[in-house]
Order: structure tokens, then C-alpha cells, then sequence
């Protein structure tokens, strides 16, 4: 009886053991990979410049010749006939561009993709505006250009844009006549960075211009944060305000607007349960709205829908247009500001929102200012970048600037994300044909 | 003198006169007896004349002492020279005047030849004088000869030749007579033999009586076809009867005649064969016999020396080689068979054994060798009387013997358990089965490929075109699997698909004949062998698809025959024969599972512990064990001897890594590989090894069944990377959980043996406890693995599946000579991370055997891969091309939209199609296996000939021409045994630096490019020699004619 117990122990022992020193799957090394910022190239005329938080970002003009990128001299960069390419781990950079006495337009640098929604830009006569596409990298890419206007859907053009280099096609090229359009461009081989312009001119009678983000994939909720309203500036008056929105699905959606302010949230009355015919652009005219001086515009839908909002009014003493986007929610982020005074719209659900403010020579300083549903903070001259931390809410971000070249705004895109992924492995499985997919 | 009886009951012609002749050598032994049997015949013959051929042994006083009339011969004296003396010592016939004058003789005189180990029954004579009186065309007529021994034993009917000259009666061995070959009382031969012919005198002394070259053997067949081709018919009449030793030819006696090289009867007796037919047949025949007669020698040669005879394979060379220095004596036979002829050699063409029957007879005889095989299963008592009281039915042998009708043996077959389990089981893998028809692949089993053929020759490659290269020695399994597949006719695939389904029944067969071998009753048996049938791990293995591990599970129960002896208690001695078979049977089993080989030598050094105290045969078992160990682990070279310096791969089982779960549930083996094994489904092994360990007879297996389990347990717990993979994994416990089933089957059936009658005799204890939970666990194991087979065999990882991982055209674009490769990507999310996994194939899929020739992964080629699924890096396709990847496919092309545009960016990448299934890019640049680089200085005054030359190669070498001096460049990893020849010069390789194989070549001309694969042709010959070496001596010795008893020879 003793000698088989001593063997259950002396078994239990090597099994424990075993359970001890149970091998774990050696850990494989992993690969951080930012994604690149494109900035797009000026366009007849158009004065502008690249800014980053500091002068150690990287960037490279992008031709046919190197790649690798160099420190600037300055955290400034002009516009330059040639697209430009930035290293991801700086702040998103803004770009600030004017057209002497004729118009003022915001955009961000954003990473190459395979897909853009642009809600905006007209093809009719007053239209000056222009799509520009950067492929930063060394293999062409062939993109469908999907068009829209209030007339339904446009035949598809496609596009091929060669390697490290960047072609600009005017509006009226897509679909002459059309007054209100929306986009949508989608890669079939390769990434590529697009970039819309929108300029009006009617006669010699300049409307304006701004350059138009790129708006949310269609989606049945969405927030345009930092709408200029009429009491932006002291001589400002907002001539029309209209919502465009799309249906890119086949059934007609039913959408309700929400307006969203400093002082509250409330549903304005004609816009709460609107029917929008789908494949069709539609434009819905917010005058009815409250006049504020920045205000955000809450979209819910029964279907997926993309919007926009483009504000025509006189600001100063001079006609301008302005183009504000649906934006993706984010947390995290770092953006470089042009060190000029202006507006962040921020709407959150969030009580308070801090961030840090980075100023000339890496002065630091922490914000935290309340908010009931939107929050408008007014930007100093000296800020050179915000950086709201990882822990903070979600929210949506909105960058507002009036000067005396013009109004501009833009919804502020999430920051990269550096995307973590594991070193490639060789792995037999791969050798095992699957099931035939019947 | 004569002994002839004064009158006998028969009515004979009285012309006929018989003069027996009675040669005699050594044969004191029988003597009497055939004197006796002589003198006791009915009709006796008239004069009885002895010849004696100088005997030693007394036979010349037994013959003095009968008063029989004596000559005395040389003692190298021939059968045909004695006779023929005693032939010239007869008085000649009496002559008369015929009324037209002719001298004739007034009697016909007949020779009786008589040997001394033959006894005539009483009636032999008369009865050849009655049937050769009735045909007066009758020149030789010869008894029915049966044994001297066993009388019923027949012997001989006539003789004649088989076409390769071997004597052939035309029956069976053993055979029995009950008159089924006596038809009307005679029959029609080519040849009678010598012993108790009848042969007319005139006939003997017109054809110059027996031939002189044929001392002993095969005279008789001679004398037959020359007695045919002079006109007269030969006859075995069926009811005169001889009773004869043989001894001769069955070496009961040293044969001492002139020419009768050695003393060997076996040499004599084929090179006879041979002389009679050279001899004899029609001269443009001959050339056609003599390859017969060489080609049959060889291969009996051959035969003969596989039965460890090597006297006998000496004996049928010999025999030829002697035949042919004599071709004087031949040229002289042939002429004086001429002249005697009547009739042509044809004639004798009907009498010769038609081949059919030669090959009816051979197969009859491989029949019998099998039939006692199975008759030597021990007769099942135990289970015949538990069984005939539990079900009430009796199936002893004896009830099988009563039960002639037909429909009574259906239903004996039908309700015999094994029939109906095997039934059961093969229905319910059909059904299991149904999503596993055709090509299978799935969890660890990748394709097995189409031939046989491939499979070899891929093992006997030093250099393995795999991925991007690999000298990787291949794994035995490989040559295995082709062997097995041969029952398919070399088809693995089809094997691996039959066997799939089959395997359940196989094994539950397998056991079967395991446990009745160890005397176990048969519903025991069959009890025992369907929960090994049903057992986890055999399921598991099927639906996981550890092929190994399922060839395993039906091949250890045989081989665990072949080890028993080794364990048994009775055997003490252990012979060298059953080492070499263990060690065969070891080596079978390593090669599916290495972890076997290491469960071995645990056991065999525990059991030689026990005999410590013996000294002797301490060391003999010692060295034998040794022997076992070393033997089987040489029999596995080259593959094994990489193992010595890898010892990581020791425990690494043949299949594709899969995910297991922890140590722990290894013990109720079950451990939820790929997920695919439901909970409930649980194996008995370590139940029964614990319960077994308590019972005193079943001890020592349920040592094995813990020990097994433990390192099944340990070996689990290990994580290795698998050849050719990166991450690692634990490793498949497969082969120890296989023994330790087996032996929990083997314990549960030694338990199960006379319980029933031991419980009902004892009072209620813990045993009867054990007993039921044993028995809930036996019945719920089956139960519930069978439930899992059947109803969720569609959910296992192992199906019918696509027959390549490569797009079809692929396969055909890449089966050119520049060899170009195909880099298959897949991206998936492993712990929350987006991975990228890749392998690197040619123009077709990697064989499952190939598995453990993998080459190790390429730090350069995995930063590359990361490059280019991150679209960054400077042009990561240049890499590609230099290590000859021309294409690169993403799996999964809907998926993984975004990556493929993110790869389209890269440049050197165009995208060729996309489907569902997966996208595929070219790399752009020179893709292929060899390139030619013109040195560099060469280049600039060579205007325009500075490009990069493509190159043809085979699979493994190649063969080409360069134009000038520069760098041959092989896409495949550096290798230092690659060699070129250039100019009568072998050139050294160079590592380039990507790290692949180079050669600069001086200048231009023709070079050889081959992989030198001594080291690894040295290690496959040291396989064969061992496994030569061991089927040699394993195999069963063959007896000589001396060993077997008189009973069995006549």
C-alpha cells in the first residue's frame, strides 16, 4: 500500500511541476508605425505656410527623387509648389493660407488613406475651387473619384496618380453645372492624401474661400463643432448658413438636427424630423438658428449620412466663405496652432476639459475651463500647440480665425495614433489549404 | 536367389518375369524393413539381385544375413552405375525362333529397382504387373509413394520438372492421400521415381539405362523423358503403394557419390535440375532455360539467404557455376540422346508443370504459412465461458464445427461481439466522416502530396527547395508515409483520406488481436479493444490531424507483440532474434513519435534493474537492451543524429503546431487542441492507472500508464518553436498518451479478466467500488467520444479542404525553369496586436512530411515583411526579388482592403488580381533562382552587357553557361556545401550580404551548380545498412532439411 502512494506523490509532484514551469510563448518583438502627414502644395496664387508645434519636425517635398526627411530651419514652412510629406510623431501640423484681400482658409496636414468623404464645393460658374490628390509613396495609385450632386449621382471618374507626386484637378472638371456637390474618393490601388478647395468668384466679385476637411464616413450620428455665427467679429454678418447633407445609401433618411452652444443644447423647431431624399444632395437652411458667436450642430439619422456646413456672410469688409465639417471624436490629442489669436470649439459631454498649452520656447501652461456640452476657448497669439492628455473625455474639436484676410474654420482631426503591431512571423499553419468556401 | 513365393493368389501372365534389383548405402536404419516387405509380397519377384555401395553401417551383413545375392560397388558408386552393374550380373533372356524365323524373347523381363529406404505394401508388384499387362506400350511404371513416417503422407504421384528445373510431384505440401488423385488406377506421367520402378529390361539396356552424370537425384525424371522420347509411356499406377524415407534428399544420410561435390545433396539436386533440362530439351530452347535456370537460382539464392541459409545460396550458385565448367559432359549427353530418340522433345512438353499450377501451388503454400500463423492464437477459455454465461450462446470451436448450415453461420457471425463491434465502429466513422472525403488538411495537418515517388526522393535531398532553402536533414516519417502509401498504390493522399476514416476500426482491430494474443476472453477483448478504438487521443488525432499519432495508435498494439517477450516472466533468455525485432519494431515507432523511443529507454532501464541481482544476465540483457536503443535510433539516421545536436526537437511530433491548453488537462486527455475538443470528452488512462496501480498483477502497467502520463505532463509543458516557425508552442504529448491508453487498455482487460466470478465469491468491499467506477468510466469515455465524433465531426479543424494554399495559377506560373518563389502573407490579430504571419513556398505546397525540414526564419526577410505591411522603408520589394520572391498574395482579400492598399503604395509592387479569396502582387526586378552578375569592372567596357543575366535551374542543381567572369548568385539562404563546377574546378561558395549563396566565377563557360550531400547520403546509407542489418536478423530462420522431423518430411 506505501509503495503505490509514494508514486502518486512522487506523479502529483512531476505535475505540479510540470504546471510550474509551464512554457510561455516566447515574446515576440513589436513594431511602433506612425503614419506619415501630407501636406498639400499651393495653388495659383495662394499664399499659406505648414505649421508645427516646433522645429524639430521632419518633413521632405515630395518628387521623384529621396525620401528622407530633414529637420526644417524653422517651425514654419511656406506652402511650396510641391506637396510635403511629415514624419507622424510631431503634432498635426495646421496650415494657414490666404489670398491677398480675397479670402482665408484653415486645414490640417493628415495621413494618406484609402477613403475621403468631402461634403462641399460647388461646379457652377462662380466655382474656382480645385481637388488636389498627393501620393507620397513610390507606387501609382488609381482612386475612383464617386461624385453627387443635387441632381443625383454623376458618372465615376478614375483617377491615376503616379508615385511621389501630386495632380490638381479644377471642381468644374467633374461635373460642370452643378451647384451643390459631394465626393467621395476611394483607392483602389494604393493611399493618396485629398485635399479640397473651395473658391467662388462671380465676375469680379470675390465670394470667398476655405479649404474643406474631409468629413466622417456616413454615419447615423455626427457632430459639426465650431460653426462661425454671427457674432464672431464686431463688423460680421452672416449672410446664409445652409447644412448639405447626403444619403449615400438607398432609402431616404429622416434626420434631426440639434443646436449646441456654450449655453445649452436644444432642438430648433422645423429642423427636428427633416426627410432627406437619398443619392441626392441636399442643402437645409439653418437661419432660423439662434445668432452666437461660435455654435456646434448635432446630426442624427435614420440612415448613414455625411454633412457639412458652408457659411457665406461679410466679414470685415469683405465677402467670405467658410466650410465646417463633421469631425471624429477623439481623445489624445496634440495640435500645433499658427501662434495667431482664434478659436477652439470643443463639444464634449464632459463637465471640464483641461490641456496644456505649449508657447514659445517650450513655455508650458495647463487650461481647464468648464463646459456644458460645447466650450469655446479663445486662443492667445503665443500658443504654439495643445496637447489634451489620454485620459481625457471624447470630444470634437473645431479651430476658428478671423482676420482682416478673411474668415476661416476647421474641424480638427484626430492625431495619429501610433499603431503597435507585432514582427512578422513565419508560421507553418500557413501551409494548411482551408476549407473550400462553398 | 530367389524369394519368390512357389504361387500367388493372382492370375498373371506367367511370361512376365521381374528381376528386382535392391541398391543399398548406409541403410541399416531401414533395412529390415524393406527386406521384409520384400519377401512379403503377394506376387514377389522372380530373381532378386543387391548391389551395395560400400556401406559401413552393417547393411552388407543385414543383406548376407537375408541371403540375398550381393554385389559389392565402389562406395562412390552412383544409383545408375549400381544399377547397371547389377543389370549386366542378370542372366540375358532366354531367346526363341519365331515361326518366321526372328529371334525373340519368350518372356518380357522387368527391372524392379528397389531402394534401401523404401518398403513396396504387399500388393506393389501385382499390382504394377497387372497395369502394365494390359499396355504393352508401358516402358516404366512406378508406384504411389507415400511416407515412410506418416504413411498417409503422400509423397509422390510421377514426377516431372518445373521450368526452372526444380522436381515437382504436383502436390501439396503435407498433402494427405485419400485417393484424390488415383482417378481409373493409373496415370499418365513423364517420370516415376527410381524407388519401386518397374522398368522393362530391354527398355534399360536400348536407352543405355539411367545417365552417369547423374549420380543421385533427378536420374529418375531423366530416364523418364528419355523412356517417353523413345516411344514408350510411362505410368504411376495409384494402387500399387511405396512407403520411402527420402533420405537423400531430406540429408538423413551423408551422400557419398562420385561428383557429389561437398557431401551436399541441395547443390546436387539443382545442379541435376539443370543438366536434365539442358539435356533434353530442343537446342533452341536453350538459351531461354539457361536465363531461367540463372535468374531462379538468384532469386533462390537470394530467398535462401534472407532465411539466414547461407549454405544453401551457396549451394544454388555453386550449383550453376559447376554445371557450366563441365559443358563437355553436356555436348556428350545431348548427342547420345539423339540417337535413342524415336520421338520429338515435344513430346514431353505436356508433361512439364504448367505455370498456373506452379503459381496456384505457391500461393497455397504462402496461404498455409499464414493459416498457422493465426491457427497458433491461443484457444480462448476465459472468455469463451464468461461469454456462454452471459449471453448464452456458445461459440467454442467445437460449436462452430457443428453448425454447418449456412444460415446458422451468418448468425453465429453476426452476433459474435467483435464482428459487431467492427461493424458498429465502421459505420458510425462513415458517418463521422463526411465532411473528411478526398484531400484532407486542417489543425496541424498540411497536404500529404500525390506520390509516393516525390516523397522519397525528397528524403534522400541534401537540399531541400523549400521556402528559401534548407539542408535540414528530412524526417524518416517521410520515407514511412510513402512506404504505407503503397497500399494505396502510392497514392498518400488517398491514404492518408482511407485511413482517416478507418483508423477507428484498425485500432480497435489491432487491440483486439493484441489482448487474444495475451489470452484474454473475447468479450474482454472486445470490450478492451473499442474503448481503444473510441479512445481520445486516437479521436483527437483524427480530428486535430496528428497524422503520426493515428498511425501510431494502430501500430503500437502489433508492435507491442513483438516487445512482450521481452517483459515475460517465462522467457529468460532473451534472443538475439526478438532484440533485432524489438529494435525494428522501436525504430517504426520512433519515427512517428520520437517520444516513444525516450518512454522506451526509461522502461527498459527499469526493467533491467530487476535483474540486478543476476549478474549474467544483467550483462546480457544490458548489452541487448543497448543494442535495442542504439539500433533503432541508427535507424533513423540521418534525421536522428540531427537530434543530438538539437535535443529541443527530441519531443516534437510530426504535424503543424497547434494551440493546446495547459499541462494539467493533458492528464484526462483532453487538452482542447485548437479548441476543437469539447470538455466532456475525457480519457480513461489515468483512471485506470491509478486503480491498476493498487491491483498487484497489473503493477507494472500501470507504472507505465503513470510514467507516460507524468512525461506527457512535462513534455507539454514545453514550449519550443517548431522547424520553420518563429513563436513557439507547446508541444503535442502524442506519443506518450498514446502508450499510456494502451497500456490503460491492456491493465482495464488483465483487471477485467475472471472479476465478474471473484466479486460474486467476495463480500462487499472497496474493490467492488472500483470495480463499477471503472466500469461508469469505460462506458462514459466510449459513449461520449463517440458522441462527440459523430454528431460534431463537422466542426473539427480536419476536412476536405482546397487542394493547394497557392492560387492555382501561381502554381503553374512559378513551374518554369527560373524556379521563382511566392511569398504568402496573412494578417491576422494575435492578443489584441494586428500580426502578420508569412510563408515562403515554391511552385507547389509543402508536403506534411516536409514539415521538419523547414528552413529557419530570415531576420532580413522578416524586416522586410514589416516594411512592407507598414508601407514605410526604402523600396522593401528589392529584397523580395534578391531572395527570388516574385510574388507576394494576401490572403483574405475583402479583409484586408486596407492593408493591400497600404501594400500597393509600396513600390517595386504591382498588383496583378484580387478576389475574395486573396490579392496577389508582382514583385518587380529579376525574380529569379539564379542569377548571373558580370563583375563590375567588366561591365563598363562591356557596352550593354552589364545586365543581370536570369539563369535556369533545376529543382535542387542547375546547369548553365556565363558569358563572362562575375557573381552566380543563388536565391536561397547561404549554404556551405554548395558547390560549382567551372572549368574542371570545384568552387567554394561565398555568402552575399543578404546572406545568400555565391560564386564568383573566374570567367566564362559552362558551370554545374550542385548541392554536396556526402555527409547526408553517409547518414541515409548508415539507415539502410541498420535496417538492413536488423530485418536480417529479425527475420525467421529458415530450417534445413536435417532439422526437420522425419513426420514432417515423409
Amino acid at each position: 500500500m506505501r509503495k503505490p502512494a509514494l508514486i502518486l506523490a512522487a506523479f502529483t509532484a512531476v505535475v505540479v511541476l510540470a504546471s510550474v514551469v509551464e512554457g510561455e510563448q516566447a515574446p515576440r518583438g513589436y513594431v511602433e508605425s506612425v503614419s506619415t502627414f501630407v501636406c498639400p502644395a499651393q495653388y495659383r496664387g495662394m499664399n499659406g505656410a505648414i505649421h508645427f508645434s516646433d522645429s524639430t519636425a521632419k518633413s521632405a517635398i515630395i518628387d521623384g527623387k529621396n525620401r528622407s526627411m530633414k529637420k526644417g530651419a524653422s517651425r514654419v514652412v511656406a506652402l511650396g509648389k510641391k506637396a510635403r510629406v511629415v514624419a507622424g510623431n510631431t503634432a498635426t501640423p495646421i496650415i494657414v493660407a490666404s489670398k491677398s484681400a480675397t479670402w482665408l482658409g484653415l486645414s490640417q496636414c493628415r495621413p494618406s488613406a484609402g477613403e475621403f468623404w468631402f461634403v462641399g464645393g460647388t461646379s457652377d460658374v462662380t466655382s474656382l475651387g480645385y481637388f488636389q490628390f498627393v501620393n507620397e509613396n513610390l507606387g501609382k495609385a488609381i482612386i475612383d473619384v464617386e461624385l453627387w450632386s443635387e441632381d443625383g449621382s454623376e458618372s465615376t471618374r478614375t483617377l491615376t496618380i503616379p508615385g511621389r507626386s501630386m495632380k490638381s484637378f479644377p471642381l468644374t472638371t467633374f461635373m460642370p453645372g452643378k451647384k451643390v456637390t459631394t465626393f467621395h474618393i476611394v483607392s483602389r490601388s494604393g493611399l493618396i492624401r485629398a485635399a479640397l478647395f473651395d473658391e467662388r468668384r462671380k465676375g469680379l466679385t470675390n465670394y470667398g474661400g476655405d479649404f474643406v476637411a474631409p468629413a466622417v464616413t456616413p454615419a447615423q450620428k455626427f457632430v459639426i463643432p465650431g460653426i462661425p455665427g454671427a457674432k464672431i467679429g464686431k463688423k460680421s454678418k452672416v449672410t446664409s448658413q445652409k447644412l448639405r447633407l447626403f444619403v449615400p445609401g438607398e432609402s431616404d433618411a429622416i434626420i434631426q438636427v440639434t443646436y449646441i452652444s456654450p449655453s445649452g443644447i436644444f432642438a430648433p423647431i422645423g429642423l427636428d424630423s427633416l426627410r432627406i431624399p437619398a443619392q441626392k444632395v441636399v442643402e437645409v437652411d439653418l437661419k432660423s438658428l439662434p445668432k452666437s458667436q461660435l455654435f456646434s450642430i448635432g446630426v442624427s439619422a435614420s440612415e448613414p449620412v455625411v454633412g457639412a456646413i458652408l457659411t457665406r456672410g461679410r466679414f470685415g469688409n469683405r465677402s467670405e466663405i467658410a466650410w465646417s465639417t463633421s469631425t471624429n471624436v477623439s481623445t489624445g490629442e496634440q495640435i500645433a496652432l499658427p501662434e495667431k489669436s482664434g478659436w477652439l470649439s470643443i463639444v464634449t459631454d464632459a463637465p471640464k476639459v483641461s490641456f496644456t498649452v505649449l508657447g514659445a520656447r517650450g513655455k508650458k501652461s495647463t487650461v481647464t475651463i468648464k463646459v456644458d456640452s460645447m466650450a469655446i476657448w479663445k486662443v492667445p497669439e503665443s500658443a504654439r500647440a495643445i496637447q489634451f492628455s489620454t485620459r481625457a473625455a471624447k470630444m470634437s474639436l473645431a479651430f476658428a480665425m478671423l482676420n482682416s484676410s478673411g474668415l476661416a474654420t476647421t474641424s480638427l482631426a484626430p492625431a495619429l495614433t501610433k499603431e503597435l503591431t507585432a514582427l512578422p512571423v513565419v508560421d507553418s499553419g500557413l501551409f494548411v489549404p482551408t476549407a473550400p468556401s462553398s | 536367389m530367389s524369394i519368390a513365393p512357389d504361387a500367388t493368389g493372382l492370375n498373371l501372365p506367367t511370361q512376365q518375369r521381374v528381376s528386382a534389383i535392391l541398391v543399398t548405402h548406409n541403410g541399416a536404419r531401414w533395412l529390415p524393413e524393406v527386406v521384409a516387405a520384400l519377401s512379403s509380397q503377394e506376387r514377389g519377384p522372380d530373381y532378386l539381385l543387391a548391389v551395395d555401395t560400400g556401406s559401413t553401417d552393417g547393411s552388407v551383413e543385414l543383406l548376407q544375413n537375408s541371403r540375398i545375392d550381393l554385389i559389392s560397388a565402389a562406395h562412390d558408386c552412383g544409383f545408375g552405375a549400381a544399377v547397371a552393374l547389377a543389370v549386366a550380373h542378370l542372366p540375358p533372356l532366354p531367346e526363341v525362333l519365331s515361326e518366321s524365323g526372328e529371334s525373340h524373347h519368350r518372356e518380357s523381363e522387368w527391372l524392379w529397382l528397389i531402394h534401401d529406404d523404401c518398403a513396396p505394401a504387399p500388393d506393389a508388384l501385382a499390382q504394377l504387373l497387372a497395369a502394365v499387362a494390359e499396355r504393352p506400350n508401358v516402358g516404366v511404371a512406378g508406384p504411389k509413394i507415400l511416407g515412410w513416417h506418416d504413411r498417409n503422407h503422400l509423397l509422390e504421384i510421377g514426377v516431372t520438372l518445373a521450368h526452372n528445373g526444380a522436381r515437382w510431384t504436383g502436390l501439396e505440401r503435407n498433402e494427405r492421400d485419400q485417393g484424390q488423385h488415383d482417378g481409373d488406377g493409373t496415370i499418365p506421367v513423364l517420370a516415376v521415381s527410381t524407388a519401386g520402378a518397374l522398368i522393362r529390361r530391354d527398355l534399360f539396356e536400348e536407352i543405355g539405362g539411367f545417365d552417369q552424370n547423374l549420380p543421385l537425384f533427378r536420374d529418375d525424371v531423366d530416364f523418364g523423358m528419355r523412356a517417353r522420347m523413345a516411344g514408350y509411356a510411362v505410368l504411376c499406377v495409384t494402387a500399387a503403394k511405396l512407403f520411402h524415407a527420402e533420405a537423400a534428399a531430406t540429408e538423413r544420410r551423408a551422400i557419398d557419390v562420385a561428383g557429389g561435390a561437398f557431401h551436399r545433396p541441395h547443390l546436387l539436386d539443382r545442379r541435376h535440375a539443370a543438366f536434365v533440362l539442358l539435356a533434353n530439351l530442343p537446342l533452341w530452347t536453350l538459351p531461354w532455360i539457361v536465363l531461367r535456370i540463372f535468374a531462379s537460382s538468384i532469386i533462390r539464392a537470394l530467398g535462401y539467404l534472407l532465411a539466414k541459409l547461407p549454405g544453401y545460396a551457396l549451394d544454388e550458385i555453386a550449383a550453376v557455376a559447376l554445371l557450366f565448367t563441365r559443358l563437355d559432359r553436356l555436348r556428350i549427353a545431348r548427342r547420345s540422346r539423339r540417337k535413342k530418340r524415336l520421338l520429338p522433345a515435344r513430346v514431353i512438353r505436356p508433361f512439364l508443370a504448367p505455370w498456373s499450377e506452379q503459381i496456384k501451388l505457391g500461393a497455397m503454400r504462402v496461404r498455409d504459412l499464414l493459416l498457422r500463423r493465426i491457427e497458433r492464437v491461443p484457444d480462448p477459455v476465459v472468455g469463451n465461458i464468461s461469454l456462454s454465461e452471459s449471453n448464452g450462446t456458445n461459440d467454442s470451436d467445437e460449436g462452430e464445427l457443428l453448425a454447418p448450415s449456412a444460415t446458422h453461420f451468418w448468425r453465429q457471425a453476426f452476433t459474435r461481439p467483435l464482428f459487431l463491434a467492427t461493424t458498429a465502429l465502421l459505420l458510425l466513422s462513415l458517418i463521422a466522416s463526411r465532411s473528411r472525403f478526398g484531400a484532407l488538411a486542417g489543425g496541424a495537418f498540411a497536404l500529404v502530396g500525390d506520390s509516393s515517388g516525390a516523397l522519397l526522393r525528397g528524403y534522400g535531398e541534401s537540399w531541400h527547395a523549400l521556402g528559401v532553402g534548407s539542408s535540414r536533414a528530412g524526417h524518416p516519417f517521410s520515407a514511412l508515409l510513402a512506404l504505407f502509401a503503397l497500399v494505396t498504390g502510392g497514392n498518400p493522399s488517398l491514404f492518408v483520406a482511407a485511413l482517416f476514416i478507418l483508423a477507428p476500426t484498425l485500432a480497435l482491430l489491432a487491440m483486439y488481436l493484441f489482448v487474444r494474443k495475451s489470452g484474454v476472453g473475447q468479450l474482454i477483448a472486445v470490450t478492451t479493444a473499442l474503448l481503444y478504438g473510441t479512445s481520445t487521443i486516437l479521436l483527437t488525432s483524427v480530428s486535430v490531424g496528428y497524422l503520426s499519432t493515428v498511425l501510431l495508435v494502430i501500430i503500437a498494439p502489433l508492435t507491442a507483440l513483438v516487445f512482450k517477450p521481452i517483459f515475460s516472466r517465462e522467457i529468460t533468455t532473451l534472443s538475439w532474434r526478438r532484440t533485432c525485432a524489438s529494435a525494428l519494431a522501436l525504430a517504426l515507432l520512433a519515427a512517428l513519435s520520437f517520444q516513444v523511443l525516450v518512454l522506451a529507454i526509461f522502461i527498459l532501464a527499469a526493467h533491467l534493474w530487476t535483474f540486478r541481482k543476476e549478474r549474467d544476465q544483467f550483462r546480457q540483457r544490458a548489452i541487448q537492451y543497448l543494442t535495442i536503443v542504439a539500433s533503432s535510433f541508427l535507424s533513423l539516421a540521418p534525421w536522428s543524429l540531427s537530434l543530438l545536436t538539437n535535443p529541443a526537437y527530441l519531443f516534437l511530433d510530426q504535424g503543424v503546431p497547434v494551440a493546446l491548453s495547459a499541462p494539467i488537462s493533458v492528464l484526462t486527455g483532453n487538452f482542447q487542441p485548437s479548441d476543437a475538443v469539447p470538455g466532456y470528452v475525457v480519457s480513461i488512462a489515468l483512471v485506470v492507472g491509478v486503480v491498476a496501480l493498487f491491483a498487484k498483477r497489473t503493477f507494472n502497467e500501470a507504472l507505465v500508464i503513470i510514467g507516460s502520463l507524468a512525461l506527457a505532463a512535462l513534455v507539454s509543458a514545453v514550449n519550443i518553436a517548431a522547424y520553420g516557425n518563429s513563436l513557439t508552442s507547446p508541444l503535442w504529448p502524442g506519443g506518450l498518451l498514446v502508450i499510456a491508453t494502451l497500456f490503460s487498455c491492456i491493465a482495464l482487460a488483465r483487471l477485467s479478466q475472471g472479476r465478474r466470478q471473484w466479486l460474486q465469491e467476495s463480500p462487499l468491499g472497496r474493490a467492488h467500488f472500483a470495480t463499477v467506477l471503472i466500469a461508469v468510466i469505460a462506458v462514459y469515455s466510449v459513449g461520449a467520444n463517440i458522441f462527440w465524433w459523430v454528431a460534431e465531426a463537422d466542426r473539427v479543424p480536419v476536412k476536405t479542404a482546397n487542394s493547394s494554399v497557392l492560387p492555382a495559377f501561381i502554381a503553374t506560373a512559378t513551374d518554369n525553369p527560373d524556379q521563382p518563389k511566392t511569398l504568402i502573407l496573412r494578417s491576422e490579430v494575435r492578443e489584441q496586436v494586428q500580426s502578420f504571419a508569412y510563408v515562403i513556398l515554391r511552385d507547389r505546397d509543402v508536403r506534411m512530411s516536409e514539415l521538419a525540414s523547414l528552413p529557419d526564419e530570415v531576420p532580413l526577410l522578416t524586416k522586410t515583411i514589416s516594411e512592407i505591411t507598414a508601407g514605410v522603408g526604402d523600396a522593401p520589394a528589392s529584397t523580395l526579388a534578391q531572395f527570388g520572391i516574385r510574388y507576394l498574395y494576401l490572403e483574405n482579400g475583402k479583409r484586408n482592403n486596407a492593408l493591400a492598399r497600404k501594400i500597393d503604395g509600396i513600390g517595386g509592387l504591382t498588383r496583378l488580381s484580387a478576389t475574395a479569396d486573396g490579392i496577389l502582387w508582382q514583385v518587380s526586378g529579376s525574380t529569379t533562382r539564379l542569377r548571373f552578375l558580370p563583375r563590375s569592372d567588366e561591365t563598363k567596357s562591356a557596352a550593354g552587357d552589364g545586365e543581370i543575366l536570369e539563369l535556369p535551374s533545376e529543382y535542387v542543381g542547375a546547369e548553365f553557361d556565363v558569358p563572362s567572369a562575375g557573381t552566380v548568385q543563388l536565391a536561397e539562404v547561404f549554404n556551405g556545401r554548395w558547390r560549382a563546377l567551372h572549368a574542371g574546378q570545384v568552387l567554394l561558395p561565398q555568402e552575399s550580404e543578404v546572406g545568400l549563396t555565391e560564386f564568383e566565377i573566374p570567367e566564362g563557360g559552362r558551370v554545374v551548380l550542385f548541392h554536396d550531400g556526402t555527409t547526408h547520403r553517409a547518414g541515409v546509407a548508415l539507415q539502410v545498412a541498420a535496417l538492413g542489418l536488423l530485418i536480417f536478423f529479425a527475420l525467421p530462420r529458415g530450417r534445413r532439411q536435417r532439422e526437420l522431423s522425419d513426420e514432417e518430411v515423409s
